[in-house]
């Protein structure tokens, strides 16, 4: 097995370009032994074997990639709710998908593609339109670009610029993201969304219930028919942040001397089990003061038909790495649990958010026989998950590098991410429940954030195996995996051309056998760019049509993964610091976003 | 020596001929029987047995592969073609097969320039 030392060496020798047999082969076994069989060669390999039954094997990064794609094509419309149900369902029982189901992602793919103007589309080959066989190759090859944009138009995390082009009624991508966002927000719109695939004139009236109640000063209106959408608009809609702050900034509440009245969030639970106040965690000595705080309290639950206070302490909790369920305004168990936990890892911090008084009264209970009455103070809750906001780009880097640092001093910074990832699986949301959209997505800021707040949870978990995996080692699971999953998903496809073109190995095609014996076509270009093709005088003119199409296929995009391939392998030999596989796939995977948001990788970047 | 054309300098020393692009394409007896490179554990190609197995034709017998057609890109993109005198109409299948490598070796080299030269700085 290669090390990542070597690896690492090979790179730098080939930034110097030296190709000496050693370098080629430090990079042909990264290549042969390492790569999983998705990037195997001859190409492509069946999508199937990315969806094996063992939960632990290495192409369990590649299947979740795939899910990945369902979600967000769900999401967007392209892909029904109950079509997602049985996808899980299937998946729950370790079985593939059936073959319906791939068309039918298929078919969503490329929908989606025909139906958005990311700019990177256009440096990659079109979707086929009609061989499914064609069509599966297409996305196993583009799986981390289209992932990536599918979870830009999906994502609260602010990091889609308001688009210039678009107009109210456009059947883009942006009008399924515009849809997908009043889903989350708003609950009564149900009946009006479900008609729809598209955000439409005639859903502005929702962002006028959004503006009024929020107070804001500005419309979210066009300023006539047939014009764009405002600026603040985007900002707001695909910025949680912006939203939330918005949201408590209309709900700040003074007396008339200027005094700030509390703001609750008032909520009754079943408690079948009889548990007393002091199994819930609250001491008896908070009871005269919950009472207190409840008489004084003018607003409780001041959140509106819809619930959108709640929907956004959901999101908020959602982010903090606690809550799975659905976002639908209903403060239940779930809900209830994930706000705990929260306040409990804030407990634990050296340098909490807030006071520890206040925090200590963030959360009061008195339990009544079987119901459990819960005040939670939902200013003390807004800045704590204010806490949670995503750092910009600088700051995540050194909130990032603390996190490894501290992994590197316990000695864990190289676990077994393979087996470690299976413990968290249960953190997972059950996907085969029918629900109202249950899931929000954030980007990295959101999960680096959220697992530098509990740095210390995720060191006792990698190091010490303790297992406290929800919130803060849930975000830094989440946030390693995604990497391996995006990072290593693209250079892995461009590595399989590079070291092809420096090793000078063939791309085959084997034809269709007859007697157990296949006719051989083989096409080589090598580095000093003369090619060679040996074809098999038996190969049938079938055979003949497949190797060509392989040919042309394999020149679409091949620019773009040579151009992201060799950005990587020349940071790559920029490194000094020693660096195992998973912080390595780390690294390449903060070079890929740079690159799939279109900028060059900064010098400073992380190490 | 300026940076840039070291680097300029050993661009062209790892890649031994800059200048032109040949493609060629053979035929001949290149059978493989399945069972012998397909992996048992799960049904995909083992690449190594594959080149093995094309080896060892090309070994035991340096005529087993004629060319069929050649083509010749200078730099200058003064394009030359070759092509056997006398294809029978099963080489003649090949020839819209060559054209295809052909294009794809263009894009290629394109490409792979390109790369090369970003690895080595001079156009990061």
């Amino acid at each position: 097995m290669v090390n990542s030392g070597t690896f690492i060496a090979a790179c730098k020798s080939i930034r110097n370009l030296e190709f000496s047999g050693a370098n080629a082969a430090a990079l042909q076994q990264p290549v042969a032994v390492v790569m999983p069989k998705e990037y195997a060669v001859p190409y492509p390999v069946d999508v199937r074997t990315s969806f094996g039954k063992d939960p632990a094997a290495v192409t369990r990064n590649r299947r979740g990639h795939w899910h990945e794609l369902v979600q967000h094509l769900t999401d967007l419309g392209y892909l029904s709710a109950s079509f997602f149900r049985n996808y899980h369902r299937r998946r729950e029982r370790r079985k593939p998908p059936t073959t319906a189901q791939f068309y039918h992602i298929y078919r969503a793919v490329g929908t989606f593609f025909r139906e958005d103007d990311y700019p990177l589309f256009q440096r990659l080959g079109k979707f086929p339109s009609t061989a499914p066989k064609e069509q599966e190759e297409w996305i196993e090859k583009y799986l981390t670009v289209l992932v990536f944009r599918l979870e830009q138009l999906t994502s609260f995390d602010g990091k889609l610029p308001a688009p210039a082009r678009y107009r109210p009624g456009d059947e883009t991508a942006l009008g399924r993201s515009l849809l997908f966002r009043l889903r989350v927000l708003f609950h009564y719109g149900e009946a009006d969304f479900r008609s729809r695939d598209y955000f439409d004139e005639g859903l502005l009236g929702y962002l006028k219930s959004l503006e009024v109640s929020l107070k804001l000063d500005t419309s979210l209106l066009p300023s006539q028919r047939d014009r764009p959408l405002p600026a603040e608009t985007w900002e707001l809609l695909f910025n949680y942040d912006y939203l939330f702050k918005a949201f408590r900034r209309a709900h700040r509440f003074s007396d008339n001397s200027g005094r700030r009245l509390p703001y609750f969030l008032a909520y009754e639970l079943n408690n079948p089990t009889g548990r007393d106040e002091r199994e819930a965690g609250v001491p008896s000595r908070f009871r005269r003061k919950l009472r207190r705080q409840l008489a004084e309290a003018r607003f409780h639950v001041d959140t509106g038909e819809n619930h959108l206070g709640i929907r956004l302490v959901q999101i908020g909790l959602w982010r903090a790495g606690y809550y799975t369920g659905a976002i639908d305004g209903e403060f239940g168990v779930r809900s209830h649990e994930a706000l705990s936990a929260l306040l409990n890892q804030e407990g634990e911090l050296d340098r909490p958010t807030v006071g520890r008084n206040r925090l200590r009264n963030a959360l009061l209970t008195e339990v009544s026989g079987e119901d459990e009455l819960w005040v939670a103070d939902l200013r003390t809750v807004a800045k704590i998950l204010e806490a949670y906001q995503p750092a910009d780009a600088r700051q995540m880097e050194r909130e990032e590098r603390a996190i490894w640092a501290a992994l590197d001093r316990e000695g864990g910074a190289d676990f077994d991410l393979l087996k470690r990832q299976v413990e968290v699986e249960d953190q997972y949301p059950d996907m085969t429940e029918p629900s109202r959209p249950r899931r929000v997505y954030f980007g990295l800021g959101g999960l680096i954030r959220g697992a530098f707040r509990g740095i210390r949870r995720v060191v006792n978990w990698v190091v010490r195996g303790i297992k406290k995996i929800a919130g803060a080692v849930f975000n830094f699971v989440k946030s390693v995996i995604k990497r391996i999953q995006e990072g290593i998903g693209l250079f892995f496809e461009g590595f399989r051309y590079f070291s092809h073109f420096v090793l000078g190995r063939p791309f085959i095609t084997r034809g269709k056998a007859v007697d157990g014996e296949s006719p051989i076509m083989a096409t080589k270009l090598a580095i000093d760019f003369d090619a060679n093709s040996v074809i098999n005088a038996r190969a049938t003119d079938e055979d003949l049509a497949a190797h060509a199409a392989f040919l042309v296929r394999m020149r679409d995009g091949l620019d773009f993964f040579l151009d992201a391939v060799s950005t990587i392998i020349r940071w790559i030999g920029n490194l000094t610091t020693p660096l195992g596989w998973i912080r390595l796939g780390v690294f390449i995977a903060r070079i890929v976003r740079d690159l799939l948001r279109q900028e060059r990788p900064r010098e400073e970047v992380f190490v | 020596m300026a940076a840039s054309t070291k680097a300029q300098s050993k661009l062209e020393a790892a890649v031994s001929d800059l200048v032109s692009l040949d493609v060629v394409t053979f035929t001949g007896d290149l059978v493989v029987k399945v069972t012998d490179i397909t992996s048992e554990d799960d049904g995909t190609i083992r690449f190594q047995d594959v080149m093995k197995n094309i080896k060892g034709v090309a070994d035991s017998d340096e005529s087993a592969f004629k060319a069929v057609a050649a083509t010749h890109i200078a730099l200058d993109k003064d394009t030359v073609q070759f092509v056997k005198e006398g294809l029978t109409p099963d080489e003649e299948r090949l020839y819209a097969l060559h054209l295809e490598a052909v294009k794809t070796a263009v894009a290629a080299r394109a490409a792979m320039v390109e790369s090369l030269m970003r690895i080595a700085g001079l156009n990061a």
